[in-house]
């Protein structure tokens, strides 16, 4: 009986659960990849690029690397619109043939559907008095593609529990972000992770 | 062998995304309407009929300042007392944003009452605060005070000023013709008058601890500073010098009262120790010294000075005699007064001949304008840094308006009747 | 000044004992306190009261209240009078400010009654600031009439 196939099938199923699964047993695909990585186009922003595990960096070819290392001191993390304003002269490589996971976003998008988010978070968000100094809370939302907000975590606090509190309850108060119909690997790529950041001292 | 290569790739390509980096999106403000709040009236589960009702004096408190906006019960669907009987649905489509419901009930202890309650976060249906609180029968508008406070300070995390007093004087009118040193309720109630003289009354000041208030009567025919307790009325005057004896000032421990002498030949800033009962001199300028107010940390002393060549103001070091000046905008800044948290003072400014009240953070020497009317002076800080009272006139009239600090919510003071001036704010009183 | 006091400690006690009848929620924690009229500072006695007035914010005596202030150092010395000086304000600006402002304007008339030699020891001074309007209202008209320096002779 030939029981090299079937056995030969059964791990091969078993590797792909366990790739599937890699971000779970912390296996680093992209090192695996068959194919050549695509460069990161210019306007995703690390915001702390130190980090960044040492297993998880992406090579990044070198022209680009040079230019974002320069860059990323003086990129301001706010609307993505204003950050590609400074980084005009990094070119970007056409699409390939396999978009897996990297894709040409323009801006106008990425920006649109943050006003959006944006705007029905500040409609809610009964700031309370206690807005002496700078407070700042960042807290991360999880959605699902029809916009509801289904995890919310704070990531950073402000040290004042009702500042931080009010964001929450903002960000309950929405429930369901509206208007935020979009191609569906632009919501992957930006919008069903993402991070809020309640700073009225701007 | 080619199909279970292409099962392997397929499986393969089955990763989950990676996030290296995720957007960040800037919230830099909220909504600029007053929070939806919902006081149910509580629950009174007492034989006697309620002379006053607890969420008619919540809701004048919370709606006191523009903050809040407080449902009617007539607006209410349903009128729960306890946790059970809250179905956040309901209050949602009220568009209510906190809820408090409660229920009063008698205590073991002659002549109170207790009163169970709750604040409820409609929007992430949980509760924020829960306690037990017992009053006095008699002083329901205390345990009243006493509840705004706590619910305001779990929504807007500072202290709610509901339970403070403010005191101010009367002048002499048809009725009265004396003057009157007064006490009431911040929101008006329960006024009283401390002292009473046919000879001016200035610039009461309250002790720390808010049972004790300094003052200047002329009831010797010249400026004296008394010292008077609340709850007994026994008063005295300490020790008179020559010249103006006036603008006593309490430091923050209770030991020591910031004053102007001028027996020196002008007016400068003095310290009275209370236990010594002796007078040391902290500024020393041919010019007029005065208006000292006592920083929170009890390091400094902010005055008004004319020595630049008109009035301007300035902070010393208690300790070093260090004098540094702190305004720069315009040619009359008087009468400071530090915010709770030290870090800005609020004083009268003078723009175009108009006396306004205006505030400043300490060190940026730059001046923001609060009041829009004129004839504006003494004002006194809220212990929470929120409010701002202060004396100005209305059609000739003496009269004691108010500001949120933010500028957005402005006031009068109707419950005083008569022509009232020199507001001071008490501490927040246990 | 025992007359005072005297005066004082009675009308003290009499308000005590009369604040039990106050009613309202606070009684019991605040009592009240009534002071009756000084004689220290009073106009009893008072031969004359000669009045001279300001430019706002200023303290300097023109010429007519100078020649006021001469013609009444003779009188003060011929009759051997006491003298005692008022300095009052309008009410702009803060209280405790124009309390020292009203100290100028009395010390400034003293020491021109002691430059045409009146004695300085027969001299108080004494400051109301804006406690003591002559006139209410808040226009030039009153506050003119506000600015002023109080001769008192006795």
């Amino acid at each position: 009986m030939n029981y090299l196939a079937p056995f030969g099938l059964s791990c091969f199923i078993h590797l792909g659960l366990i790739l599937s699964f890699s971000n779970l047993f912390n296996i680093d695909m992209e090192s695996l990849s068959l194919y050549e990585i695509d460069p990161i186009p210019a306007y995703i922003i690390y915001e702390q690029p130190k980090k960044i595990k040492k297993n998880k960096r992406i090579s990044i070819p070198k022209e680009i690397k040079s230019d974002l290392q320069e860059k990323q001191e003086k990129i301001v993390i706010s609307e993505p619109s204003i950050a590609l304003e400074e980084i005009t002269n990094i070119s970007r490589t056409p699409e390939k043939k396999f978009n897996r996971d990297v894709v040409n976003f323009s801006q106008s998008e990425i920006s649109k559907y943050s006003s959006i988010i944006k705007r029905q978070v500040m409609s809610q968000w009964k700031k309370p008095s206690a807005t002496t100094g700078n407070l700042i809370t960042e807290i991360r939302i999880t959605l699902v593609p029809t916009g509801e907000i289904i995890n919310t975590k704070i990531i950073k606090g402000s040290g004042i529990k009702s500042f931080d509190d009010s964001a929450l309850t903002a960000i309950a108060r929405v429930g369901s972000f509206d208007d935020l119909q979009m191609p569906s690997n632009l919501f992957e790529k930006h919008f069903r992770q993402f991070i809020l950041v309640f700073n009225p001292n701007k | 062998m080619k199909v279970l290569k292409s099962i392997f790739l397929i499986l393969l390509f089955t990763s989950s995304q990676s996030t290296l980096s995720q957007l960040r999106i800037e919230i830099t403000g909220g909504a600029e309407d007053p929070i939806n709040i919902a006081v149910v009236p509580i629950d009174w589960r007492l034989e006697f009929p309620q002379e006053e009702y607890l969420h008619e004096i919540i809701k004048d408190d919370l709606e006191s300042f523009g903050e809040f906006k407080v449902l009617p019960p007539k607006g209410m669907l349903s009128f729960p007392s306890t946790e059970e009987e809250v179905f956040y649905r309901d209050w949602r489509l009220l568009n209510v944003d906190y809820l408090v419901v409660g229920h009063a009930n008698k205590s073991e202890i002659e002549g109170e009452l207790k009163i169970s309650y709750f604040i409820f976060d409609i929007a992430r249906e949980r509760v924020i605060h829960k306690a037990i609180m017992s009053g006095s029968i008699k002083s329901i508008r205390r345990v009243a005070h006493n509840m705004s406070d706590k619910i305001y300070d779990k929504i807007q995390g500072i202290p709610g000023i509901f339970s403070t007093r403010l005191a101010y004087i009367d002048k002499p009118s048809a009725d009265d013709k004396n003057y009157n040193l007064r006490i009431s309720d911040i929101d008006g109630f329960n006024g009283i008058s401390l002292f009473s003289s046919p000879q001016p009354i200035m610039s009461p000041n309250w002790s720390p601890l808010g049972d004790r208030m300094a003052y200047v009567s002329f009831e010797e025919g010249t400026s004296r500073i008394f010292i008077q307790t609340i709850s007994t009325g026994t008063r005295s005057g300490i020790k008179l010098e020559k010249g103006i004896n006036s603008s006593p000032n309490w430091s923050p421990n209770g030991a020591r009262l910031a004053a102007v002498l001028s027996k020196e030949g002008n007016p400068d800033i003095f310290l009275y120790d209370l236990k010594r009962k002796n007078w040391s001199q902290i500024t020393e300028h041919f010019g007029i010294d005065t208006e000292p107010d006592w920083s929170p940390d009890g390091k400094s002393l902010l005055f008004t000075s004319n020595r630049s060549g008109s009035p301007q103001i300035y902070q010393v070091n208690v300790r070093s005699k260090r004098v540094k000046r702190l305004t720069f905008e315009g040619t009359y800044n008087a009468r400071a007064r530090y915010s709770p948290d030290g870090r800005s003072i609020v004083f009268v400014h003078r723009r175009d001949g108009v006396f306004h009240i205006a505030t400043q953070k300490i060190r940026s020497g730059k001046v923001r304008i609060l009041t829009d009317t004129s004839l504006d002076e003494s004002p006194t800080i809220s212990p929470n840094g929120n409010v701002v009272i202060y004396a100005t006139k209305r059609k000739d009239e003496d009269i004691l308006a108010g500001i949120t600090i933010d500028g957005k919510t402005k006031f009068i003071l109707p419950s005083i009747r008569g022509e009232v001036r020199e507001p001071a704010w008490s501490p927040i009183l246990d | 000044m025992t007359l005072t006091r005297k005066s004082l400690l009675i009308s003290l006690s009499f308000f005590i004992a009369a604040c039990g009848s106050i009613s309202n929620e606070r009684a019991s924690d605040a009592s009240a306190v009534s002071a009756s009229a000084s004689g220290a500072y009073s106009d009893q006695g008072i031969t004359s009261s000669n009045v001279l007035y300001f430019a706002y914010d200023k303290s300097d005596v023109d010429s007519e209240g100078r020649a006021k202030i001469r013609n009444l150092a003779k009188i003060i010395n011929k009759e051997g009078l006491n003298v005692r000086i008022e300095g009052h304000c309008d009410e702009r600006g803060t209280r405790e400010y124009n309390l020292a402002l009203g100290e100028n304007r009395a010390k400034t008339v003293a020491e021109l009654l002691v430059i045409n030699g009146v004695s300085s020891s027969k001299i108080s001074t004494v400051s109301y600031g804006e406690e003591k309007p002559a006139a209410s209202g808040s226009n030039e008209n009153s506050w003119s009439q506000n600015r002023r320096a109080l001769i008192k002779t006795f």
